[in-house]
């Protein structure tokens, strides 16, 4: 550390007073002698010598032409001559001996700065003692780690220097090639989980468009289940099941109008079409049209064994009701309708009217389970032999059978009915 | 800025003892090292200064000049640039003499300060050797001492 004291134009070092520290130093060590320099200046500027204005008072009279007494100065004047003259003269003694105290004015108010107590240099160098002290600290704290080191590597083994150096700058080449590499990885791995991010997003949506796509895969396969179910039950019910219910139909039928074609029957044969029409046929494969071509009880008949052929073939335990199937029957095609519904039935419930049932009751007493009278009592007393006594419209059970009456379901005889028309 | 003061000194020169020159060159920048530690002064004419107020410190005698073989350092418009030396210069000729009148005659003054300077320039060379250390730490522990001890005085 150094520092400049002596110098004015390398003032780097400036006292907090603002001296510089030649200066301070300077008004420090001629304290003493400056003291008493100032004792003579104050001397004279107690005794109103300093500062000089004598002569600039003279000069300002002169130039206005007006002494300080109030008497004309004026240079145009003859009478003042001699009152200029003075005073020129006193400005010209006054100049010879004011040189003097010119020089001391000037260094009375110049000198100023110097007057000190004799400590501002020093608390500078005070200062800059302890700055250097503490310099000097850890000059000395770095020697010692210095030597400490200088004595560390004294210590290691006599190992190639230079190749120790080669070894860490390529160690240090390869760490900075790793911090490379690492630096771009990184800058890669940012793009790649920006871009695992948007597939992930794109992973989801494409995951509901799947679930949605498999749910609709599955109503798909579930409908292509049930369009081949209903498919195969289609083409079994055109193909085979139609076939046998034709068959079946055919031979029931035939049973019931008691058509032999052997013997030269008008009705040969009835079959169901693929296009699920019941045709019927006569002699040479001509078509009879069943509304045209055939009477009421043949088509009673024909439609009674389409319904029980449909029930054999499809193998249904059920039982067959059916309201007044005999109408407009009679006869042998009556009886043989009846017979074969009983018998192609696994149950048969029949509403029959009184005239359906004539002619045929031995054939319900041998196969009728239960037999029950159904009346309905609006028909009194047009019907009815006897009031049911009930005024609401319901029917009305009782137990006679198709062979007994009860005064409840004893109806009058049809002669009475049409002679009660008639009149 | 210099020419605003006044400046007695402009036209006389100043000398030292020839035999004081090599320490002049030695511990002055611009006659020897330019190391600031071993040559705490920048000039000169700073040494000769400073020789000055040590004279003026300890009340040295001045020296008669003219009895030795001098050498000029420099002249005195060295000053102009520096006022505040003339000042100072001024006053401790006021103080050393007890005239004021002394003022209005600069070689007498300037023979003053040669005077104390050839007075202070052993002391101050004292100064810069009586130490361990450098030449600038020797001389400010010297002068350190010199006003803490006129202090207690």
């Amino acid at each position: 550390m150094t520092f400049s004291w002596w110098s004015p134009t390398r003032e780097i070092s400036r006292s907090p007073s603002g001296k510089s520290c030649s200066k301070a130093l300077a008004t420090d060590l001629l304290a003493p002698v400056l003291k008493r320099a100032f004792g003579k200046l104050e001397e004279l500027h107690d005794q109103g010598k300093i500062p000089n204005t004598t002569i600039p008072v003279l000069q300002n009279r002169l130039a206005a032409e007006l002494c300080i007494c109030g008497e004309s100065l004026a240079s145009d004047d003859p009478g003042c001559e001699h009152r200029r003259t003075h005073i020129q003269k006193l400005i010209d003694d006054s100049l010879r001996a004011d040189e003097i105290q010119e020089i001391v004015t000037e260094l009375y108010f110049g000198s100023k700065p110097f007057e000190s107590d004799g400590s501002a240099w020093l608390d500078d160098y005070k200062k800059v003692v302890e700055r250097r002290d503490g310099l000097k600290t850890l000059r000395d704290d770095a020697g010692r780690k210095f030597r400490a080191l200088e004595l560390e590597l004294d210590s290691l083994p006599d190992t190639d220097v230079q190749g120790l150096r080669e070894t860490r700058r390529q160690y240090n080449d390869q760490r900075d090639r790793h911090l490379s590499r690492r630096s771009s990885i990184e800058t890669q791995l940012h793009g790649l989980r920006t871009e695992r991010d948007q597939l992930k997003g794109e992973l989801e949506r494409l995951l509901r468009e799947q679930k949605k796509g498999a749910r609709m895969l599955a109503e798909l396969e579930v409908t292509q289940d049930v369009s081949r179910v209903l498919q195969k039950a289609y083409d079994r019910i055109t193909k085979e099941e139609l076939r046998k219910v034709s068959g079946l139909m055919n031979r029931i039928f035939l049973e019931m109008i008691g058509a032999d074609p052997e013997q030269g029957a008008i009705i040969r044969r009835a079959e169901i079409s693929s296009e699920f029409d019941i045709k019927v046929y006569g002699p040479n494969d001509r078509t009879l049209n069943p509304d045209r071509d055939l009477n009421g009880a043949s088509r009673r008949a024909l439609t009674l064994a389409f319904i029980l052929a449909l029930t054999k073939v499809s193998e249904v335990e059920a039982p067959n009701v059916i309201d007044t199937p005999l109408g407009m029957t009679s006869g042998f095609v009556k009886r043989s309708l009846l017979k074969t519904a009983i018998r192609e039935s696994a149950q048969l419930i029949l509403f029959l009217t009184h005239d359906e049932i004539a002619g045929c009751e031995e054939i319900i007493d041998e196969a009728a389970g239960t037999v029950v009278t159904l009346t309905n009592p609006a028909h009194y007393p047009r019907m009815l032999v006897n009031d049911p006594g009930v005024s609401e419209r319901k029917v009305l059970r009782c137990g006679c059978n198709h062979r007994s009456e009860c005064p409840l379901c004893q109806r009058r005889a049809d002669s009475d009915t049409q002679i009660e028309m008639a009149s | 800025m210099a020419d605003r003061y006044f400046n007695p000194f402009q036209a006389i020169d100043i000398h030292v003892p020839a035999q004081f020159h090599e320490a002049f060159s030695r511990y002055s920048q611009t006659g020897g090292s330019a190391v600031i530690d071993q040559s705490p002064f920048p000039r000169m004419v700073d040494l000769w200064f400073m020789a000055v107020c040590v004279a003026a410190r300890l009340d040295l005698e001045p020296e008669n000049i003219s009895q030795y073989e001098t050498r000029k350092i420099i002249d005195g418009s060295i000053f102009s640039s520096d006022p505040w030396r003339v000042h100072a210069l001024m006053l401790v000729a006021i103080g050393r003499t007890g005239d004021i009148q002394v003022v209005s005659e600069p070689r007498k003054m300037m023979a003053l300060f040669s005077g104390l300077a050839v007075a202070g320039l052993p002391k101050v060379l004292e100064m810069l050797k009586d130490g361990d250390a450098e030449p600038i730490w020797n001389l400010s522990d010297s002068i350190d001492n010199l006003l803490r001890r006129k202090q207690a005085a």
